[in-house]
């Protein structure tokens, strides 16, 4: 099967100095290429690469459809994975409160506005890089340092008691499936 | 006397002929007919009546009651309510049991009430309330020579100010206000150096207004006790306005005050005024009111910018929010544990959606010590593996004064104070219970038990029977120590 849209192909200059090369079209067909080491970082994308089969030879004739994932949070990805595809596989964690620094490059990178972290993570979420949830979600989670619970309720939009309530009368009131 | 014509059913009519047939009656006619019984009358509350106002005037002459209807508000209907038995062929009326006299002129009803205005005045006002279903637009008061007002203040309490009365009676009680439907209303709040201001003001055209007014002081005279968010305060009515004396804790119980309005009514702050002339604590309240739709600061002098900034900084923030509770639940598990445990206790105190994922999350080793001291409590929080990672909480009986965070433990507001890990909480009237509201917050929201060991420690040598055999008796209990001794 050979998908060829009819848009530009986004270069990532990191992806050249790699022999094997996968194509990923975005939701809203972008394409991108993306390196072997650095696809491996997601789980998803490497898992239904091993079982669709692609190899170096016919991984650029096969791009690769991720229908949850649009192109500015893909070429976000790209560039992260790219970044990070040498890095030693860190230890899993064992504290219940994460303590690492988050590198100066990532924080660029992530430095969106909220609603763009949040599609973000979804499609982090979506793609399984669990190094880069982790970094996102510190980066949420910096944003509650030293905050109030008044403050923390405007920060990340938490309704209050009387709002939740509320919602689940109309939830409960409104009428179910029927049959 | 009575006509011999067959009488038209009108009751038997099909419903939507009935209803066409009365939608040809005007104001006065509806009224009429929904007093000849209880099925008529209900039959009148079912009509669709359009646009309509009642507004009430009383004076020490009459009571007048004017029912306005239409699009543009221009078909009046009045009724004049006299104290006096009235002269000539009168009709009689029947309105909620009690037989009154009336004569109708065109658009004009006058009810002769003798010996019981009042109580008349508001059968009629009732019945037209309940059969137009609109609530009164207007109570209009001309006070000259009116001297027995405060009869008919009974008649006709303050809708907003009686619900807020009654949601104050009991948790249920609060939540039948909340599910009622309350029509437009806006809470706008005036902070200056003398008192804090909260009106709340409600119907189509904004009219009806209830003041509020918070007195630093304990106040004089007899004084009804209001429960407001866990605080009992005392106040003072006259009609419209609350006077409330908070004898020491003005800013906790304008906080307590406003949050409940806000809870009650379900609408936020509208306006919130900063008179900055001569407030030098307006930083003790800031914190309290974090969002409104206006803020709106005035000085006679120029304003300084460093405080702009700490409002601006501490109340409103532009950003789009994250909306972190729609997170996948591994996404949101992964933020917060990136949270220590005070940040973790402090969404915990954003509201219960908020407590129960803390509480689901795993905090790994935390231990809660209490150690109890003369008008001091301390309770120490302790985590990691090693349980090296101290969250302390001082709590004390005085006020302290400056600026201060509110937190609120199980329907009790504190105020308090964040250093380095530790914690003060000022708890002005209520040490035991706040300590028992923190520590019962801490044990239910991070999973731990804190009651295994009781030490007790004395500079003398010996303790009184007595009290340790109280203490053995009441509290649950491990191990027992004294002076490092263990029992």
């Amino acid at each position: 099967m050979s998908v060829e849209p009819e848009v530009p192909i986004v270069q990532v200059e990191e992806v050249r100095e790699n022999p094997v090369l996968y194509k990923i079209i975005s939701s809203d067909n972008h394409v991108f290429t993306i390196s072997e080491h650095a696809v491996k970082l997601s789980k998803t994308l490497w898992d239904l690469i091993t079982n669709l089969g692609l190899t170096a030879e016919n991984a650029l004739d096969n791009p690769i459809p991720v229908e949850n994932v649009n192109g500015k949070n893909m070429e976000t990805i790209v560039q992260f994975c790219e970044r990070h595809k040498y890095d030693e596989e860190e230890p899993e964690y064992t504290n219940y409160i994460r303590e690492f620094v988050l590198p100066e490059w990532d924080r660029q990178l992530l430095s969106i506005d909220n609603e763009e972290l949040f599609q973000l993570i979804l499609a982090t979420n979506y793609l399984d890089i669990q190094k880069l949830m982790d970094y996102c979600c510190r980066v949420i989670g910096d944003m509650a340092k030293d905050k109030t619970p008044e403050e923390l309720r405007i920060i990340y939009g938490i309704p209050t008691d009387a709002e939740d309530d509320a919602l689940e009368r109309s939830a409960s009131d409104s009428p179910g499936p029927s049959g | 006397m009575t006509s011999n014509a067959p009488k038209f059913r009108l009751l038997y009519l099909p419903r939507l002929a009935l209803e066409s047939v009365l939608s040809n009656f005007d104001n006065l006619e509806r009224f009429e007919f929904s007093t000849c019984s209880k099925r008529c009358k209900e039959i009148v509350k079912s009509l669709r009546h359009g646009r309509m106002e009642i507004d009430v005037l009383l004076n020490h002459r009459l009571a007048s009651v004017t029912v306005t209807s239409g699009s543009t508000l221009k078909e009046c209907t009045y009724f004049h309510l006299f104290d006096e038995p009235g002269r000539g062929v009168h009709e009689f009326l029947t309105l909620n049991g009690r037989t009154i006299r009336m004569e109708k002129v065109p658009r004009n009803v006058c009810i002769y009430c003798s010996g019981g205005l009042t109580v008349d005045t508001k059968a009629l006002v009732d019945h037209l309330v309940e059969t137009f279903r609109v609530p009164i637009e207007t109570l209009k008061f001309e006070m000259n020579h009116f001297d027995n007002y405060r009869n008919f203040v009974q008649c006709f309490p303050n809708p907003q100010l009686s619900r807020f009365e009654f949601s104050t009676c009991s948790k249920r009680c609060k939540e039948i206000v909340k599910s009622l439907r309350h029509g437009r209303i806006e809470i706008d709040v005036l902070l200056n150096h003398r008192l804090p201001s909260v009106t709340v003001t409600s119907g189509s055209t904004l009219k009806k207004c209830t003041w509020f007014h918070l007195f630093d002081e304990p106040g004089r005279g007899v004084h009804q006790f209001l429960t407001l968010n866990g605080r009992t305060i005392r106040m003072t009515k006259i009609y419209g306005n609350v006077c409330i004396y908070c004898s020491g804790e003005l800013t906790v119980d304008t906080k307590a005050l406003v949050d409940h309005l806000v809870e009650t009514f379900r609408v936020p702050i509208e306006t919130l005024r900063f008179d900055m002339n001569d407030f030098y604590d307006h930083r003790d309240f800031v914190r309290c009111f974090p969002k409104c739709d206006d803020l709106i600061i005035y000085r006679t002098r120029p304003i300084l910018e460093e405080d702009i900034t700490y409002i601006k900084e501490n109340m409103t923030s532009n950003a789009p929010k994250f909306r972190l509770l729609h997170l996948p639940w591994l996404a949101l598990e992964n933020v917060l544990s990136n949270f220590d445990h005070l940040d973790r206790l402090e969404l915990s105190t954003c509201s219960k959606r908020c407590k129960e994922i803390v509480k689901s999350l795993r905090h790994g080793c935390t231990e809660i010590n209490v150690e109890l001291f003369n008008g001091l409590t301390s309770v120490t929080m302790i985590s990691g593996r090693n349980l090296n990672e101290y969250t302390r909480f001082h709590l004390f009986k005085s006020p302290a004064c400056g600026n201060h965070q509110f937190r609120t433990f199980n329907g009790r507001t504190v105020r308090m104070r964040k250093t380095n890990g530790t914690v003060c909480i000022y708890c002005s009237g209520g040490l035991t219970v706040d300590t028992k509201a923190l520590v019962d917050h801490l044990v239910e929201t991070f999973k731990v038990h804190w009651y295994s060991l009781v030490s007790m420690t004395t500079a003398t040598s010996t303790w009184p029977e007595e009290d340790i055999t109280y203490i053995k008796e009441n509290v649950e209990y491990k191990k027992f120590y004294i002076n490092g001794n263990l029992q």
